[in-house]
């Protein structure tokens, strides 16, 4: 294709969302409904996740070693607890690996390679089950070898239940979203695709000329679909545009008040989400667009006569 | 020696609609480039189906149709696209798009075709005036008389230098004198090169121009007869006194 081509294909997809003004302004309306929805429920869903991951974390104990304990030792204190009794794993984070983690994490650009590592190696343990944390804890804290434990056992002990009822909801939460999600997608889809077909009728002469002076497929298809990544562009855009700034509202009013310790996602990914919104808007556009054309063109292009 | 490759040749072709009426029956004719070929027959009897197969809007159920020399069968969509841009074609209700002007709707031809906007703005206002319709070119199709929107219609089917023009029934929604204005042109066009089959029930233009007749009935070729040879109406009363 070259630049007249695009340029055609360009024009002919603008002059097709401005001629059918009302059916654009329904389309586009419906599949921002669609999104809004699907994108409501997704960064539900992320938050949650978010806080299942912090709370996952929390299942998680890493004990710090006496910075005595040989390396030897420490592998042999992991390989022990490892056994210990509800434990699903035991994992050996030396003071190497863990500098090299904070220094990327929290030090980044820094040249700290003159300094010697502040850390001690650690043990990571994860339990089979949230109820045997404390346990764990108490025993771990317990050794002689452990210098201190983080969460510490009074940190755990206050969790009361709550990772299980996280895990618990994240699960169903992400069963509900992937259903509605694709019932929305379904939908939107469905829209898209009568839309292409009205704006397909509309302008059969149009194709027929094409199609009677030697037009490729492309150059056929391509306006329509332009015009139905156009709709889930908008439709996506108009979806975020409501979506993101009550977020940012949640997420305010969220650290004002007395839920403060839940962290809703931060810009970055907030925005990072907002486009794989828009992203997904604009193929279900396509798709709609390509499922209706590939019809009417097979349609087109096949013998009448058998 | 060389043989010669006809520009379009039909052996043992057959054309039947989804409802079953059979368009054609064992259709086999060879055209070469350069002659002017009248299709004549009552309505229904299978004159449009004939363009049709030549411009690949249709398939044959049974034989084949090569147009320069290809099985129009085993072409891709791109082929066909392609085979359609070397084949001009020009109906009786003229099919220009009422909502551009004619400057517009020659052009389009072009656009949909990728051409550089250079080609365009060059080749729209020759082609405008090679039909004589140059001061008229910022005019809309219903703004025109039925002969010059034809003649626009024209333009369009050469805007691409087609090897072959189709015209099916051209003078059919035109008067007397104004269809003479348009077979002129394209006689005109025929002497230049181009391959014209036009399907017509225009006698007093069949007996006068003199080209070649193939006769359609029922789906088949009853007679072709070469230029000149064909018995005109004044010629048949003649003989039959």
């Amino acid at each position: 294709m070259n630049l007249q081509s695009i340029d055609f294909v360009l024009q002919e997809a603008m002059t097709n969302l401005r001629r059918d003004r009302t059916i654009t302004l329904a389309t586009v309306g419906i599949v921002g409904v669609a999104i809004c929805v699907l994108g409501a429920a997704t960064l539900f869903l992320l938050n949650l996740r978010l806080l299942t991951g912090k709370v996952a974390r929390e299942l998680t104990i890493t004990a710090y070693l006496q910075s005595d304990v040989s390396r030897g030792q420490a592998i042999s204190l992991r390989s022990q607890i490892g056994r210990w009794p509800h434990i699903s794993s035991a994992k050996l984070i030396t003071k190497e690996e863990g500098w090299e983690k904070f220094k990327k994490v929290y030090l980044a650009g820094q040249r700290l390679e003159q300094f010697p590592i502040p850390f001690t190696d650690a043990i990571e343990v994860r339990t089979a089950a949230a109820e045997e944390l404390p346990g764990v804890a108490d025993r771990l804290e317990a050794l002689q070898e452990t210098k201190k434990t983080v969460p510490t056992p009074e940190e755990i002990h206050n969790l009361r239940g709550l990772p299980q009822k996280a895990i618990r909801l994240y699960r169903g939460v992400n069963i509900a979203t992937l259903i509605l999600g694709g019932l929305m997608g379904m939908a939107g889809l469905f829209i898209i695709h009568n839309t292409t077909r009205l704006s397909l009728f509309a302008r059969r002469r149009e194709i027929a000329i094409m199609q009677l002076v030697g037009a490729t497929p492309e150059f056929v298809a391509g306006p329509f679909l332009l015009e139905g990544a156009a709709h889930g562009f908008i439709g996506g855009l108009l979806a975020c545009a409501l979506l993101v700034p009550a977020h940012m509202y949640l997420r305010a009013a969220a650290a004002r008040s007395r839920l403060a310790l839940i962290q809703l996602l931060p810009d970055d990914q907030l925005l990072l989400a907002a486009s794989a919104f828009i992203a997904a808007g604009m193929l279900l556009g396509i798709i709609g667009a390509w499922l209706s054309l590939r019809r009417f063109l097979s349609h087109q292009m096949e013998s009448e006569a058998h | 020696m060389m043989t010669r490759v006809p520009l379009i040749e039909m052996r043992d072709v057959s054309v039947v609609y989804p409802n079953g009426t059979s368009a054609l029956a064992e259709v086999n004719c060879t055209i070469e480039k350069g002659e002017f070929i009248f299709l004549v027959g009552p309505t229904g009897h299978g004159k449009s189906t004939l363009l049709r197969l030549i411009h690949r809007e249709l398939l044959p159920a049974e034989g084949e149709v090569k147009v320069g020399g290809q099985n129009t069968k085993r072409l891709s969509c791109r082929q066909v696209a392609f085979l359609r841009r070397r084949v001009g074609v020009v109906f009786q209700d003229f099919r220009l798009l009422a909502g551009r002007t004619l400057w517009e709707n020659v052009a389009f031809a072009l656009r949909v075709t990728g051409a550089p906007h250079r080609q365009i703005h060059r080749l729209v206002p020759e082609l405008l005036r090679s039909v004589g319709l140059y001061h008229k070119a910022e005019s809309l199709p219903g703004e025109v008389s039925a002969g010059e929107q034809q003649r626009a219609a024209i333009a369009r089917a050469l805007v691409n230098s087609p090897v072959i023009l189709l015209a099916d029934e051209p003078t059919g929604n035109l008067d007397a004198q104004t269809g003479w204005e348009i077979m002129k042109l394209l006689t005109e066009i025929n002497s230049s090169g181009t391959t014209v089959i036009c399907a017509t029930h225009n006698q007093a233009i069949v007996d006068a121009l003199r080209k070649r007749v193939i006769t359609l009935s029922h789906g088949r070729i009853i007679s072709d007869v070469a230029a000149g040879k064909y018995p005109t109406s004044a010629g048949v009363k003649a003989r039959a006194s």
